[in-house]
């Protein structure tokens, strides 16, 4: 099982890297929408509830169809109120689906994440219901294909003395109640959605739950030329005693209509119900071995000094600080490792190094970068990357998800276009001891490859990473340290070309930095003397 | 950046836009033409028959003293026997019982018969299970309906219980 999840991981992330180079290349990274797949969500979600606060001042219980009908023919707003209703709610399916597709390839479903996974699944049902809700409002022949087959599968639940479908063949007028219920439901379901969006953001620190605004305008803004210039308009009204053979389907909210209203609804059930567990369980079958398994971060409390600095860092609020027990005073720094994902990006807010996963700690990235060094032979024109394994810089990581249930790489130092890699988890990892580590052993310059910032499988790696290196973040890289020497590149998995050419960018500035240094190594005067000597000797 | 690259970003996000535009309304066919329907949709409330028997010795030792009887009566409706003949052919004859788990909801019938256009005899009778002796004061409900059905393309046509209690067609208003 675990063999066929890294492999359907692995397809996925290869798909999934692929989209993500194109829209990079298209759109930089910043305002890749694939990166903000679910910032976006939580926009459409505040567009859909404004348009929805205006349609339902103008919808009509009694009159579901003339009603909507009536929106419609506002030609100046309702129509594309209506419109950007309808579209941004197939919108946010789009990005939902993405957003999933996303946490799946990239392995984070599992674990300390379990949470944020079941509470997504649970808020892409509650949007699925919402917007049949929100389609049966309109009561046209759409809204009655999705009435009845809803109908049809309850009607197998052996809780109705009747069967539901009894309702919407005419027999009688179909009730008010029936209209209430339904809007009661398409406000109610929503607006629980925010609180299971809490729910969902919950364990992160500092969720982004607006794209940036460039992103956003635009967005909004397609979606909007979108209602202007193709508005939804209306079906013909339901009709019980019409067959309803054609309909305009929403794909996004009514994709499985064509295919379950020819099976035996007991059989949907059974389909449903089993892709419902197969996705409730991704947290077990998405897990890796324990053998692959990074350790949660633990703390050496004789070297927290309680600065504090790893529980501002943490994007998964897994570091609380403790007042001290040892007779010391002040607070120490205590990991909960059910919330911990290994990330390793407290081990690089230590200057004292006492925090971080097994192996990944400030101290044994030192004691690896020595060995690195002393591989290395450090050469003053060259450059070394050091790079995250799970960016451009990582190039075993697919190979070693496959066999290591999506875990990174271990740290093998490998090379790129020539230039030795120094591998870590997580940009956000490296402590800048190593960086220092390295300029000071004599390498031409330091180019770090992180992913990009939006992109970073712990969130906030790339971010605290440059605020260290560039703007004092406790433990940052010292001041003595030569910044020219120094630069930091994101590019994430398949952005070979674009590393390749700042590698090379790079290499040339560090050789000129080189000739620059032994121009100014010359000995004027020695070199003067030179012809006075040569005059002497001759 | 190059103009190409905007224009190439821009056009994308253009199809990406119209995409979600064309498939927020997908034409979709959901019956093939040259079909009718006829739905069968009422109920009835079934005479009450109760079913009594005496207690075991050993039941009865296993009941609480205070709910000791000599005799258990179990209440249901009468069992109506359904019979549909389109077209001179059985399509189905059932036994129908009363729903809910102590079974005192009424009966119902709801069907769908999918059938070409065109005109169809259809006959149908709701009648109660003969040799079912209800209580006192319910009398049992006979339906039927024998009609000849002239269906368009696309119609449905309602067979239900009129306010009078017979079964009756109800089609579309012309």
């Amino acid at each position: 099982m675990r063999g066929l999840a890294a492999k359907l991981r692995s397809v996925s992330w290869s798909l999934i890297s692929r989209a993500d180079r194109f829209m990079n290349r298209l759109y930089s990274s910043r305002f890749n929408p694939l990166y903000h797949s679910g910032a976006l969500v939580f926009l459409l979600l505040i567009v859909l509830l404004i348009t929805g606060l205006y349609l339902l001042i103008f919808y009509r219980i009694g009159e579901p169809h003339a009603s909507v009908a009536r929106i419609t023919d506002q030609a100046w707003l309702g129509r594309w109120i209506r419109s950007l209703h309808r579209y941004g709610s197939d919108a946010a399916v789009f990005a939902v689906a993405i957003h999933a597709f996303r946490l799946f390839a990239q392995g984070r479903s599992w674990g300390p994440r379990t949470l944020a996974w079941l509470s997504g699944l649970v808020l892409l049902f509650v949007l699925l219901v919402s917007g049949w809700t929100g389609y049966v409002m309109v009561w046209d022949v759409q809204a009655q294909l999705l009435a009845v087959e809803g109908a049809r599968w309850l009607d197998v639940l052996p809780i109705f003395s009747e069967p539901l479908g009894r309702a919407f063949v005419g027999e009688q007028a179909i009730p008010s109640a029936f209209f209430f219920l339904n809007l009661f439901l398409h406000v109610a379901l929503p607006v629980g959605m925010f609180v299971i969006l809490w729910i969902h953001v919950s364990r992160i620190a500092r969720p982004g739950l607006l794209p940036p605004r460039g992103l956003l305008w635009g967005s909004l803004g397609l979606l909007l030329a979108l209602s202007v210039l193709w508005p939804i308009g209306m079906d013909p009204a339901a009709d019980a005693f019409r067959i309803p053979e054609r309909a305009a389907l929403d794909i996004f909210y009514a994709f499985w209509l064509p295919a379950t209203r020819f099976m035996p609804a007991g059989a949907v059930w059974v389909f449903g119900l089993s892709l419902t567990a197969v996705a409730l369980a991704a947290p077990l079958w998405t897990r890796p071995a324990p053998e692959g398994k990074a350790e949660p971060s633990s703390v050496d409390a004789r070297l927290c000094t309680g600065c504090e600095q790893c529980y501002l860092d943490c994007p998964y609020e897994a570091i609380t600080m403790k007042q001290r027990t040892d007779g010391r005073d002040g607070v120490y720094a205590v990991v909960d490792p059910a919330l911990c994902v290994s990330c390793g990006i407290c081990a690089a807010s230590c200057a004292p190094m006492g925090i971080g996963p097994p192996g990944m700690t400030g101290r044994d990235q030192l004691e690896r970068v020595k060995e690195f060094v002393r591989l290395l032979q450090p050469d003053p024109s060259e450059v070394v990357l050091v790079g995250c394994a799970r960016g451009a810089a990582g190039f075993e990581t697919l190979a070693a998800q496959e066999g290591n249930g999506g875990e990174p790489p271990a740290h093998t130092p490998g090379t790129f276009d020539g230039s030795r890699i120094f591998q870590v988890p997580c940009a956000g990892n490296v402590h800048t001891s190593v960086i220092e580590y390295l300029v000071r052993a004599g390498v031409g310059g330091v180019l770090v490859v992180a992913c990009h910032p939006r992109d970073c499988w712990s969130r906030e790696g790339p971010r605290w990473l440059e605020e260290r290196m560039y703007h004092d973040r406790e433990a940052e890289l010292k001041e003595r340290v030569d910044r020219s020497r120094l630069r930091v590149f994101h590019a994430s998995v398949g952005e070979d070309r674009e590393l390749a050419v700042a590698v090379a960018d790079f290499r040339e500035s560090v050789r000129q930095l080189a000739a620059a240094k032994a121009e100014a190594e010359i000995d004027i005067d020695l070199e003067c003397e030179v012809p006075e000597l040569l005059e002497a000797g001759s | 950046m190059s103009r190409l690259k905007v224009g190439l970003g821009v056009l994308v996000a253009l199809l990406m836009t119209a995409a979600i535009g064309a498939l927020s309304q997908v034409p979709y066919r959901a019956e093939s033409g040259g079909q009718a329907w006829i739905r069968l949709s009422w109920r009835v409330s079934a005479p009450r028959i109760e079913e009594c028997r005496t207690f075991t010795a050993e039941e009865l030792a296993k009941l609480p003293v205070h709910m000791r009887r000599d005799k258990v009566c179990e209440t249901t409706g009468i069992p109506y026997r359904l019979r549909i003949v389109l077209n001179g052919e059985g399509v189905e004859e059932t036994l129908i019982r009363r729903t809910g788990t102590r079974g005192d909801r009424p009966i119902y019938v709801y069907r769908e018969l999918r059938v070409p256009s065109g005109t169809h005899r259809l006959e149908i009778t709701l009648e109660p299970e003969v040799g079912v002796e209800p209580l006192s004061g319910d009398a049992p409900v006979a339906l039927e309906l024998a009609e000849d059905l002239d269906l368009s393309d696309g119609d449905v046509a309602l067979i239900t219980r009129s306010e009078d209690g017979r079964l009756v067609v109800r089609r579309a208003e012309p």
